[in-house]
């Protein structure tokens, strides 16, 4: 026994030695042009799937079908996505197909996934392959779109995602601003109607300039934005906030807004009663606003409320300014930051502020 | 560092300037008199029965423990608790309803102070109370969060302000000079920040100051300052602060009115002046941690030092 002992002992130092001289000696290929072999692949690929579906367990997935989600999703995946994953009913693309690992042709490996987990590989990458994290962890809420998204992916048509992330194209626009933005903002500013992305048409150019310069920072959070605003120069950002803001916001119908609490949004925005002890939001984001303060009337009420969502979740940074909103947002609970939000968006009504 | 600014303010019960604060005072010699002398004759005794040798007389002995234990102390405390409560209803006695009548708010963590001018009218300020020298004066405490209490050593007693309550106490100083109050009750974060200063004047002077708080605030002077004005609008400090004679009508935080006149800023923590008002409007949570009043980073040197032209002429 001693004595078996003593050979596997032997025997283990001298596999030692040689791994060592392996290692050293660089033969070992490390070059993804070969693949990897079959058996590597197989064991790689189930210990990813399984720490997927452990991991995503218990994960809570909102409605996935609730109106905009699918265009935003779209206009995300058009954004950060298609560059390795290629568009729907297009074969993959060729730079990225020289990966090793791959990344995946979808419609092959979407139908295996369970939304949760599309979410869990979205948000947090999947280690030694090319796919990345989410460029935040602040922003779930971004992530959602892009399942819903996924989940119709390998049913769809070139032509039915042509139709998801078409915008219509306005020869004025600065070049930045049709390739950067349109898909999600429009190239008129007003978000193609989606309650989840901001009106940027005739918002201040201050705050459009300082808001990109917190995406390219790091210091406002979104997978989406940061990516985008880092690439741009200064006077691109510069030629973006202009545009935006020389843009006329069209009245948007808001009918589906409940009177009840617009009106009670409207008592509470202007702070008479004294109830929360916070500042009243008629005071910056009212007639006299500062231009590195964002202008609400008329923003969709989806879109505000989740800004107050994220600031008391301190997830909403901002150009400097963002912090003067953590008491306030702190101070409103759900019901009456559901109340603001529809009080701002009903100003599209009418712009004046004067209430019908 | 605090101490060495503020100088010689005092924040002392023994060196009194009011009427409550002197028969505290001298409560408080005699009852360290008694005390004193009670230690002594029991401390005297037990050394005396430990050191002297040989058997006690137990007649004596008897005599002295019970006496020297029992019967003196009882008297010297009786007695000094029949003195201090013969003090109490002088002390408790409400002002002269002729007399001036100030309320006081404690607010997380600062004070709201109004200053009863007439049948309905009031003027407000902050963190700073100005007494006439001579007069009883009627506090009305309230609170509009937790429990805090109102103390200004140097004038007289505390009392407690509890919220949805309103308590009473009368002060009546009878020394010119500048004082420090605080709040004696644990409150939050920065209950340890929570101060005022108290300036007792001559009756005229006082007149004379109340009459310059009922103004609206004076019109800024200077391009910087009424640049400042400007930014104080826009940038939505108004939402918080009221300066009245402007839109700025905000009731979360302090009346600014006439801020500039004020002796320290903070709720009584910084002595009042341009660099201290620069840092506090720029690093406020620096200053002191737990403030509700955020902290605004973003302002140029230019757009705060406006501002502070701006405030700091509201005298």
């Amino acid at each position: 026994m001693k004595d078996f002992l003593k050979k596997l002992a032997l025997l283990g130092l001298v596999l030692a030695v040689i791994g060592l001289l392996v290692l050293v000696s660089g033969i070992v290929p490390v070059k993804a042009s070969s693949g990897h072999w079959p058996i590597t692949r197989w064991i790689l690929g189930f210990a990813s799937d399984r720490s997927v579906a452990f991991h995503s367990n218990g994960t809570e997935v909102p409605p996935l079908d609730d109106p905009g989600m699918l265009t935003l999703g779209a206009g995300i995946y058009q954004s950060n996505c298609k560059w390795c994953h290629g568009r729907p009913g297009l074969p993959s693309p060729p730079v990225p197909a020289a990966m090793t690992p791959a990344p995946p042709y979808l419609p092959d490996v979407l139908h295996e996934l369970e939304p949760s987990e599309m979410f869990y590989i979205v948000k947090h990458g999947i280690k030694f392959t090319g796919m990345p994290a989410w460029p935040t962890r602040q922003r779930d809420d971004e992530i959602w779109p892009l399942v819903a998204f996924l989940k119709q992916f390998s049913e769809m048509s070139v032509a039915e995602y042509q139709d998801l992330v078409h915008v219509e194209e306005n020869a004025d626009a600065p070049e930045i601003v049709t390739e950067a933005c349109t898909v999600c903002h429009a190239a008129d500013g007003m978000g193609r109607g989606n309650a989840r992305v901001p009106i940027l048409a005739g918002q201040n150019e201050v705050y459009l300039q300082e808001s990109l310069q917190a995406f390219a920072e790091g210091d406002r959070h979104s997978g989406v934005m940061e990516p985008i605003s880092a690439r741009l120069s200064q006077p691109e950002i510069v030629a973006a906030a202009k545009w935006y803001a020389g843009q006329e916001l069209t009245p948007t119908d808001r009918s589906d807004l409940d009177d009840e609490a617009i009106r009670a949004g409207r008592d509470l925005i202007s702070q008479q009663d004294d109830t929360l002890k916070v500042a009243a939001c008629s005071e910056c984001h009212g007639e006299w606003n500062d231009p590195s303060y964002p202008v609400l009337a008329g923003q969709p009420a989806e879109f505000l409320n989740r800004q107050l969502t994220l600031f008391r979740k301190r997830s909403r940074g901002g150009a400097g300014n963002g912090n003067l909103m953590h008491k306030i947002a702190d101070a409103i609970d759900e019901e009456q930051s559901q109340q603001i939000a529809s009080y701002f968006a009903s100003l599209a009504r009418n712009p004046t502020g004067e209430d019908e | 560092m605090t101490f060495l600014l503020l100088g010689d303010i005092s924040q002392s019960t023994l060196d009194p300037a009011g009427v409550g604060a002197e028969r505290i005072a001298e409560l408080f010699h005699w009852m360290l008199s008694g005390g004193v002398l009670i230690w002594l004759i029991v401390v005297g005794l037990a050394v005396y029965s430990v050191t002297v040798p040989g058997r006690h007389r137990p007649r004596l002995t008897k005599t002295l423990v019970i006496g020297g234990g029992a019967v003196f102390p009882t008297l010297v405390l009786t007695s000094l608790l029949c003195y201090a409560l013969a003090m109490l209803p002088a002390l408790h006695q409400p002002a002269p309803k002729t007399g001036l009548t100030i309320d006081v708010s404690g607010v997380r963590w600062w004070w709201r102070i109004g200053y009863r001018t007439g049948e309905n009218e009031r003027v407000e300020t902050a963190n700073e109370v100005r007494l006439p020298v001579d007069q009883a004066v009627e506090f009305k405490l309230h609170s509009e969060d937790v429990i805090h209490s109102f103390w200004i050593p140097a004038l007289g007693g505390k009392v407690d302000m509890i919220p949805g309550r309103e308590t009473r106490l009368k002060l009546h100083p009878n020394r010119v000079g500048r004082f420090r109050g605080v709040c004696a009750e644990y409150c939050g974060t920065a209950h340890a920040q929570m101060a005022f200063d108290v300036i007792v004047m001559q009756q005229a002077d006082f007149d004379q100051w109340l009459r310059d708080q009922q103004q609206d605030a004076r019109e800024p002077a200077g391009e910087a300052a009424v640049r400042g004005r400007e930014l104080f609008r826009r940038k939505g400090c108004g939402a918080c602060h009221t300066i009245r004679g402007t839109d700025a009508g905000g009731r979360v935080g302090p009346d600014l009115t006439h801020f500039g006149g004020r002796l320290s800023l903070g709720a009584g923590i910084k002595t009042n002046d341009a660099d201290n008002l620069r840092r506090w409007i720029s690093r406020t949570h620096d200053v002191k941690p737990g403030v509700q009043m955020p902290a605004f980073k973003s302002l140029s040197d230019r757009e705060l030092d406006s501002i502070v032209a701006y405030l700091e002429q509201l005298n």
